[in-house]
């Protein structure tokens, strides 16, 4: 009897000791346990912590001159675009004759081109390829001109969409 | 006379001199202070939320433990971050990677009491390299550190 | 040495001068630019092409006084140029001979000489004739009589 109340004793000793701690991670969001770090869309430019300039940038990089050589058909023109832009936005670039007219003139002299691919939308926000547009003299047109040199001026205009 | 008058006065002397002794018990009884059924207790408290900066490549998030625990306890915190390490837009369109500092992202306290007014303080690290800002199109991406914390020996 | 180094200085100064030709951006501030587009005619040689095209022969019936003929011209040539063509005999004479040497005279009309009007023509024609006087039909002993045109082309100012 003596050693089973002492053994009871014990044990109810040692539940005695087992006391919960009383824990808490506080101040957080969700159930408490989470920080939600979340990002500004604007960069710190003046080193206090907050966000002040917003960074949405694209640049498009035009040929100065391109030169077809005579009774070239088809001529692609390169450019360069590159862009980081907001979610869902993207650049766009159209090419056009300056008069619309579409013909090189020389002294007197014209010769008519078209243009394919005159319009490029980049595929998404964040871009940094080269694109194309291709002038295109048809070759009657080439022999029914005096050999001379031609220009004409093509505007790029880009926009955000 | 005289003799009636000293014998008064010895007396009285030796009154003085016999200074009454108490009767005194010498022994003695433990003092305990039993605190097996005292309740520990620890807090960790982390912020809301954490905002950082386009193109910020590391930031910090501070967090801070007081407690009160059995003697060779002390708090341990881990952070972890989301189980893909992406921030994600509102739409779920798009992504920006991100890691926890290796490093940061556990502590232990050093003291088994810490009182509230001298918590100790701590910061998980959240770096985001240019690379992938580079990337990343221009948005409010939104991730989570989740915290937890358990009591260990220190 | 000190001479060396300063000539490759110099050279390196030079190169760094030589900026070559930027082309334009475009961005958020600059949204249009323009640029050039022009021909190249470097590797053309010479003034163009052209063809002449005339009778390899030219027959004339007995006894017609007139009897018409055409050569053609086409040509690409550059701004400012022309083709002129110059139909003349070949430098004995305007008379046909039979196998004795007998003749039998006649001249030349029409545009013997004919210039394009432009550097760009497709089939430019031009009409010459070869006339034979009745008197000279009279006169000529029954045979056969030739004798030899050249044309000559030259590339020339418009």
């Amino acid at each position: 009897m003596k050693k089973i109340l002492a053994i009871a004793m014990a044990l109810v000793m040692m539940m005695a000791i087992c006391v919960p701690a009383f824990a808490a991670v506080t101040g957080g969001s969700n159930a408490g346990n989470d920080t939600i770090i979340n990002t500004d869309t604007k960069k710190d430019t003046d080193g206090d912590g907050i966000g002040d300039t917003e960074v949405a940038w694209y640049t498009v990089t035009i040929p100065a001159t391109q030169t077809l050589a005579w009774e070239t058909e088809s001529k692609d023109i390169e450019y360069t675009v590159a862009s980081q832009l907001k979610t869902g936005e993207a650049v766009k670039v159209t090419v056009a004759d300056a008069d619309s007219a579409y013909k090189m003139t020389s002294n007197g002299g014209e010769l008519a081109y078209t243009l394919d691919n005159a319009t490029f939308t980049a595929p998404s926000a964040v871009y940094d390829d080269t694109a194309k547009v291709t002038v295109k003299v048809a070759l009657d047109d080439w022999k029914s001109a005096a050999i001379d040199n031609y220009t004409d001026t093509l505007t790029f205009t880009a926009e955000i969409v | 006379m005289k003799k009636v008058l000293s014998l008064v006065l010895a007396f009285v002397l030796m009154f003085t001199i016999c200074i009454p002794v108490f009767a005194e018990y010498v022994g003695s009884t433990p003092v305990r202070v039993d605190g097996s059924t005292v309740g520990a207790s620890y807090t960790v408290t982390i912020p809301a939320t954490a905002t950082i900066t386009w193109g910020q490549t590391e930031k910090s998030v501070e967090y801070s433990v007081y407690s009160q625990l059995a003697t060779g306890k002390g708090v341990k915190v881990t952070v972890n971050a989301d189980a893909d390490g992406k921030m994600k837009n509102a739409a779920n369109t798009a992504f920006l990677e991100y890691s926890l500092k290796s490093g940061t992202t556990e502590y232990t306290t050093t003291k088994s009491v810490i009182l509230s007014e001298n918590a100790e303080k701590s910061s998980v690290v959240v770096q985001i390299p240019t690379a992938n800002w580079d990337k990343a199109s221009i948005d409010n991406y939104v991730g989570t550190l989740t915290f937890s914390a358990e009591l260990t020996n220190i | 040495m000190k001479k060396v180094i300063s000539l490759v200085m110099a050279l390196v100064m030079m190169m760094a001068i030589m900026v070559p030709a930027f082309a334009a951006e475009l961005n958020a501030t600059t949204q249009s630019g323009t640029a050039t587009v022009q021909t190249d005619t470097s590797a053309i040689t010479g003034d163009g092409t052209y063809t002449v095209t005339y009778p390899a022969t030219m027959n004339i019936v007995w006894s017609t006084a007139t009897t018409n003929f055409e050569y053609k011209v086409s040509s690409n040539l550059r701004t400012g140029k022309a083709i002129q063509v110059v139909v003349a005999d070949t430098g004995d004479g305007l008379n046909m001979l039979n196998a004795s040497n007998a003749t039998l005279a006649y001249t030349l009309g029409g545009t013997t000489t004919g210039k394009t009007t432009g550097p760009v023509v497709t089939d430019a024609t031009f009409n010459y004739s070869i006339n034979v006087d009745s008197a000279v039909w009279a006169a000529a002993a029954i045979d056969t009589y030739s004798d030899t045109l050249t044309f000559t082309s030259t590339v020339v100012d418009a």
